[in-house]
């Protein structure tokens, strides 16, 4: 279900010469990769073979802990993010993330949503309600909640919290959003609305999602990053990537063998 | 008993064939634990029979009165707890109203915004102020803070607030430094550490990835911990601050030096008060007849009762607290 | 997005305001601790002098030092101790060992934390009823009684707490080797546990040392030297008491001189338990 990749999309994020060193430790290793606009693509590879951290590293939520370090060239709309100093909130909520685990905070669904949208704009009340609804629409989260807005977040089940979560995310209109393992700790349900509701956001997004799973990654995404050991290994259109892999081990991984 | 056979630990052969004569110490060795065990329990409940039983004659001859009657007077040998109950009470919500923002903001400090090489030498800091004794807290209360609020803080408060309708009441009379505004703030700075400790604790437990998904939204470091730590570590937030309330209700030393012991109700925080454990330092020793005891013992069994209550809700709480971050 | 920058401006105010209380909370609390070290230092360093540690404490008028004091507490905190230890020792070993999955092993722990706190000036009360009234006096053994009670349920924690950490394994492999219960216990896992369990003792030494209501009505006091401890029995904190509300000017100043003994003595004890923690951490 791979829609053909019109050349023309812009890349929005272009990684250059990327180093990341947790204390000593060097987790990537001059990686360099352009993610454009409005497309999904996929990061894939072992378990800490880097993706989660290069994912981490472009809104620098990695920031939070220390002797955590990136040296290179992240450029969001040319800008290169990793120069900030002062406004990592305004970073944060251009590209807003999704986390492995739901992650609904301590307040009721609506508030859930309302909480990053008062951060950013004065809305009225109606205004309000309608940003919510739009955002919990887009998510697919509508129907099931409408009747319990103002009840807790937590008392969804998993799947719905994650798409909560993805609402939250969406409802502060972010240009990039990034999912770290978003499916890894639902159901094969849940799952299918996640890569479904991923499918959607393409329109508008430019999406980076990481993934353990390769049906997922070969499903959602018009493009692959295949890393191992801290580096990019390959990195292809998805059709590509799964027909014809150029390197031994992208091919290895794909098809199981390691991993 | 144990020591003729440490060289033989190593070799098991030799374990071996002593076993029969350790076997026998089996039970008594299990019989000697349990009873200091039941020492601990039969301590505690001792404590509770005799502080009822001493404290009954005087409950007996002013009944429901002795709550909330102010009189204490030993020559009419009239007793009444209101004065005492009423001080413990109001010095330690002084002490929580104003402990708790300070610990959490300590809390918050140290977890969220101190740079991580000072990260531990403050938080070592922070809990040697829990071990410091009670009674230096009293000594630096007396010699240093009562002096420094009676000169530069009471006198703008009453300038200030004593003008205002209803809370200007609080703030009357001359600035002495000495005084039941005083005993709390001490009483505030004494329970900081706990708090802070408990605070720290728990809103460090927030899973990281919730922590990170506030930030990930733009949240500012304030708005994260306001919206998100605090919120998510509540119950164990809450359990801390009682806590730090049993301590405060129950400590002594450090209110002794500072409240100014005057046993009258008065409206004004700036007055001198008392508080129950204040009452017994003083008057314990020199008191004469049974009556006035069990006057005071009744005391003794009314904090004993209040602190033994809010250990109990601390615990509950902490413990579903517990559960939850599991 | 549109963003409204006034919001973002006043979000930003807001949270640089709220940070600054915290760093000020943070600050005040150290400023606290210096204040306190400050004053007990350059108050308690410049009366403390040879006599302080030789004579004993003063009669009305006169001069003197915290001699007696000093031996007072020292009797009373290590009879307390040397009673404690045991008792706490085997509580928690029972608590920990063989209680795990009774129904008393939570009444007990239960007790115990309320033990712990309970406030001090009730366990003097306690120990004034149990001892003081019946023998009819003051005396060092009703306050060294006074301060074993509060001692123990630190030492029942710590214990417990520290052989919960022994892991089973250990527990397992010596029971295969046909070891004795009681003896695996207490060469297995209080070996093991064993700089727990003294960094506990430490811990209840640190507060008991600095302790003072539970002495008021249980010791009292005594002006001078004594080693008779069915008597009335003088202790640092109550000599602290004492003089530090008295109106005297030398008097005082001995009440600084005993207060800066005690503190560093509790801080440096509890100093060497934290760093006996944290290497047994390692």
């Amino acid at each position: 279900m791979n829609g053909i990749v019109e050349a023309t999309k812009a890349p929005k994020i272009e990684v250059h010469n990327l180093d990341f060193y947790y204390g000593e430790t060097k987790a990537l290793k001059n990686v360099s990769v352009a993610f454009k606009d409005r497309t999904v693509t996929a990061l894939i590879g072992p378990s800490g073979c880097g993706k989660s951290t290069l994912l981490r590293a472009l809104n620098r939520i990695c920031d939070l802990y220390p002797g955590h370090r990136a040296t290179g060239e992240i450029l969001l709309d040319g800008e290169n993010i990793l120069g900030i100093t002062s406004d990592l909130a305004n970073l944060r909520a251009r590209v807003g993330m999704v986390f492995q685990k739901p992650t609904p905070f301590p307040m009721s669904i609506y508030d859930n949503i309302a909480f990053p949208l008062r951060m950013y704009r004065r809305l009225s009340k109606s205004e309000m309600d309608e940003e919510v609804e739009s955002a919990l629409r887009r998510a697919a989260l509508w129907d099931e909640v409408k009747d319990k807005l103002h009840r807790s977040g937590l008392g969804l089940s998993g799947g719905q919290q994650q798409r909560l979560c993805i609402a939250r995310a969406i409802a502060i209109r972010p240009e990039v959003l990034l999912l770290d393992e978003p499916a890894s700790a639902l159901d094969p349900i849940s799952t299918a609305q996640i890569d479904e509701l991923m499918w959607e956001l393409r329109q508008d997004y430019c999406i980076v999602v990481v993934t353990h799973n390769m049906q997922q990654a070969a499903r959602v995404s018009d493009y692959v990053g295949f890393m191992y050991l801290g580096e990019m290994i390959e990195f292809d259109e998805t059709a590509t990537m799964f027909s014809s892999p150029r390197e031994k081990k992208t091919q290895d991984y794909i098809t199981g063998r390691f991993g | 008993m144990f020591s003729e056979d440490s060289a033989t630990m190593d070799r098991p052969e030799e374990v071996a064939t002593r076993i029969p004569s350790g076997l026998k110490l089996n039970l008594p060795f299990r019989w000697l634990t349990a009873a200091a065990a039941m020492l601990v329990v039969a301590a505690l409940l001792a404590m509770l029979a005799i502080l009822a039983v001493d404290s009954a004659p005087a409950f007996r001859r002013f009944g429901f009165a002795f709550l909330v009657t102010s009189a204490w007077n030993p020559v009419t040998d009239t007793y009444g707890a209101l004065a005492p109950v009423t001080g413990t009470l109001v010095t330690s919500v002084i002490a929580m109203l104003v402990g708790t923002p300070v610990a959490v903001g300590v809390a918050i400090f140290l977890n969220e915004i101190c740079p991580h090489r000072l990260r531990d030498p403050l938080a070592i800091a922070i809990e040697l102020l829990a071990a410091v004794p009670s009674i230096i807290y009293g000594m630096w209360g007396l010699f240093v803070l009562a002096p420094l609020l009676g000169r530069h803080v009471y006198p703008a408060l009453i300038h200030w607030i004593g003008p205002v309708p209803v809370v200007g009441a609080l703030f009357q009379g001359p600035p002495f430094g000495i005084g039941t505004l005083t005993a709390g703030l001490i009483l505030a700075i004494m329970v900081i550490p706990f708090i802070a400790s408990v605070a720290r604790q728990v809103l460090g437990s927030v899973p990281p990835m919730l922590r990170e998904a506030a930030y990930g939204v733009g949240a500012t470091t304030w708005e994260v911990a306001r919206h998100v730590l605090i919120p998510h570590a509540r119950r164990g937030l809450i359990g801390g601050v009682m806590l730090g309330l049993g301590r405060a209700l129950g400590e002594t030393m450090a209110v002794t030096f500072v409240i100014g012991n005057a046993h009258r109700l008065s409206a004004s925080l700036l007055h001198p008060g008392t508080t129950i454990s204040a009452v017994l330092a003083n008057e314990f020793t020199e008191a004469s007849g049974d009556l006035y005891l069990s006057s005071l013992v009744a005391l003794g069994l009314i904090l004993f009762a209040v602190t033994f209550a809010v250990l109990l809700g601390a615990r509950a709480l902490l413990a579903r607290a517990d559960r939850r971050s599991v | 997005m549109k963003v409204d920058i006034g919001i973002v401006r006043r979000r930003r105010g807001i949270n640089r305001v709220m940070l600054a209380l915290c760093v000020l909370a943070a600050l005040g609390s150290v400023a606290v601790l210096a204040s306190i070290m400050w004053e007990l230092l350059s108050r308690g360093v410049a009366s403390l002098t040879l006599a302080t540690f030789l004579q004993p404490t003063p009669p009305p008028g006169g001069q003197g030092g915290l001699a007696n004091a000093i031996l007072g507490s020292l009797m009373m905190t290590v009879t307390a101790i040397v009673v404690a230890t045991p008792v706490g020792v085997l509580t928690g070993t029972y608590l920990a060992e063989y209680a795990r999955r009774s129904r008393l092993a939570p009444v007990v722990r239960f007790l115990n934390d309320s033990l712990l706190s309970a406030p001090s000036i009730i366990i003097g009360l306690f120990a004034y009823a149990i001892l003081v009234m019946p023998m009819g006096h003051f005396s060092g053994w009703a306050g060294a009684f006074a301060l074993a009670l509060i001692a123990v349920p630190v030492i029942v924690r710590t214990t417990e707490d520290m052989l919960a950490l022994v892991p089973d394994q250990l527990r397992e492999a010596a029971a295969a080797l046909g070891v004795p219960a009681w003896r695996m216990i207490v060469r297995v896992t209080w070996r093991a546990a064993a700089r727990g369990i003294v960094t506990g003792a430490l811990l209840a030494v640190a507060r008991i040392s600095g302790e003072t209501a539970p002495l008021l009505f249980t010791a009292l006091n005594n002006q001078f030297l004594t080693a008779n401890m069915d008597g009335p029995m003088p202790s640092l904190p109550v000599a602290i008491f004492q003089f530090a509300m008295s109106p005297y000017k030398d008097w005082q100043q001995l009440a600084w001189a005993g207060a800066l003994l005690v503190s560093v003595s509790v801080l440096l004890l509890s100093i060497l338990a934290r760093a006996m923690a944290a290497r047994g951490d390692r």
